[in-house]
């Protein structure tokens, strides 16, 4: 018997403690308010330390204020696009691994490099085994 | 950006130039942008319903698991269902030949319907809403959903100018309120509709775009075009035009329309020699010979307004009971015992002779412009 996801606020950043997770902490950005929360309860349920941000400006002051480890992002934000955001956050991290979800086609040219693109609709499942694959610390993240 | 105008020339639907397999290859390219377009706005809420169900089926693999917690997520679902439906109906409206000819709209009344659909997106992008609607703004002929489209996209386009905004400012500017100002005002023989924000400003090459008649550019993460695109098309099909202006502070988009051709009934008995200097005013007008044509016609075609003798009690009273509201305009020799008895019988407006043609044709606008 499992322990039943909790229900997040999507504006309660602080998701995690401050040092010991930060090596898998995961910011996730989507301006769709139900889908963040979605995401976020099934990877917070399954042990993962995230940083929710429904706006890429929110992202960015998230991810000044706390250390990232891997960014699943939308490509499609109000003010800024996912790949803009994620140019954005590699220049202090161009090694941060990142994962893009778009509703639609995103052409080779505006996608930064070393990063995976999943489609939507978006499966929690694979998108779970995609971060636990991502993430630097080797270690499964998201138990079975 | 700022003090700078760019006219937009409608986009061409095929060059002229264009060769039949070029004519071919930028209509499917056309449709492509509609299908990506339709394929993103779509994938929103199926992506929603998706997480959703995955999370409650996730919740249900525990002996445990809240019940109201699953209604709730029910609910997501079946309301994300209707917002598809929604997206779809959206669409297909703005895009697809008309079914119906146009009518004769209220501009105003369509932009309040439009910023009514935009309360949420307001919200998120914390903008505030100023909106001055002047009600002697004449009616338009149009598609009410093609209207509201074209003035949603206008909005949309001004919040998401105004998060970009905010992407450069620190965290206390970043806090504040954008701001957004809706106006609909009489410009000329027609009327203006214009969105200013206080954003970002135009990008300069979507200006130069515009101003070549080209369809708008995508912009990657930001749509696919289809939104200008849309509002290019609304104001060509109802006569009009699109201006961009950068102002001190951001942008402002006038969507020109003119006004709807205004239709006059003149009966038998009314001043027929005022016929033709209204036509030359703009106005359809129609004389009837008789009270039994101007009743049929009144019935068949319909009217914006009627001009009457205001000593035909019964024929006052006839008209309004067949078209109550319609504004009757009696013209009377100047008694005034016959001024209250033409209010009784249905008369909106009482004029006496001599009637000059200008001076009517501002009563009337005035007249008209309560209609809505």
């Amino acid at each position: 018997m499992g322990e039943a996801p909790q229900r997040h606020d999507p504006d309660d950043a602080a998701g995690g403690d401050a040092c010991d997770r930060a090596v898998s902490r995961v910011l996730v950005v989507e301006d769709e308010v139900i889908a963040l929360e979605c995401i976020t309860d099934f990877l917070r349920g399954r042990g993962v330390d995230v940083l929710a941000a429904d706006t890429p400006a929110q992202a960015l002051k998230l991810a000044a204020d706390h250390d990232i480890a891997l960014v699943v992002s939308d490509v499609r934000l109000p003010g800024m696009s996912g790949p803009e955001l994620l140019l954005r956050l590699r220049r202090g991290r161009p090694d941060l691994p990142a994962i893009l979800v778009t509703g639609g086609e995103v052409a080779p040219g505006h996608l930064p490099p070393d990063t995976l693109v999943l489609m939507k609709p978006l499966s929690l499942a694979e998108l779970a085994g995609h971060i636990d694959r991502l993430l630097p610390h080797g270690e499964p993240t998201c138990p079975a | 950006m700022s003090g700078m105008t760019t006219e937009c020339p409608q986009p061409h639907a095929e060059a002229d130039d264009a060769t039949p397999p070029r004519r071919h290859r930028d209509r499917l390219w056309r449709l492509g942008e509609l299908a990506a377009s339709i394929s993103h706005d779509v994938s929103q809420p199926l992506n929603v319903m998706r997480l959703t169900a995955e999370s409650t089926l996730e919740m249900l693999s525990d002996d445990n698991f809240d019940p109201e917690w699953v209604r709730k997520t029910l609910r997501t679902v079946v309301a994300q269902t209707m917002r598809t439906r929604e997206i779809i109906d959206g669409l297909t409206a703005v895009t697809r030949r008309p079914m119906a000819p146009p009518a004769r709209l209220s501009a105003v009344e369509v932009v309040r319907v439009a910023l009514s659909g935009c309360l949420t997106l307001f919200k998120r992008h914390r903008v505030r809403l100023r909106w001055h609607a002047d009600l002697a703004s004449p009616p338009v002929t149009g598609h009410a959903h093609r209207l509201e489209a074209a003035v949603r996209h206008l909005l949309i386009n001004a919040c998401e100018a105004i998060s970009t905004r905010r992407l450069d400012q620190d965290a206390d500017q970043m806090r504040q309120t954008g701001n957004i100002e809706v106006e609909c005002r009489p410009e000329g023989s027609g009327l203006a509709i214009s969105v200013s924000d206080d954003g970002c400003g135009f990008p300069p090459a979507l200006h130069a775009a515009l101003a070549g008649g080209e369809p708008a550019p995508s912009g990657l993460g930001k749509g696919c075009g289809l939104g200008l695109t849309v509002i290019l098309g609304v104001a060509e099909e109802m006569g009009g035009r699109l201006s961009i202006d950068g102002t001190p502070s951001g942008t402002r988009i006038t969507l020109h329309l003119p006004a709807a051709e205004r239709s006059l009934l003149l009966t038998g008995a009314s001043p027929a020699e005022l016929a033709s200097p209204l036509a030359a005013l703009g106005w359809s007008v129609h004389v009837a010979g008789n009270d039994d044509s101007a009743l049929c016609w009144l019935q068949e075609n319909g009217a914006d307004a009627v001009l009457a003798d205001g000593g035909d009690l019964r024929l006052l009273r006839t008209l309004h009971h067949h078209a109550p509201s319609v504004p009757i305009v009696a013209v009377t020799d100047g008694t005034d015992d016959l001024r209250l008895p033409a209010i009784e019988a249905g008369a909106t407006l009482v004029l006496s002779t001599p009637v000059g043609v200008a001076d009517l044709a501002d009563e009337l606008r005035e007249l008209l412009s309560y209609q809505f």
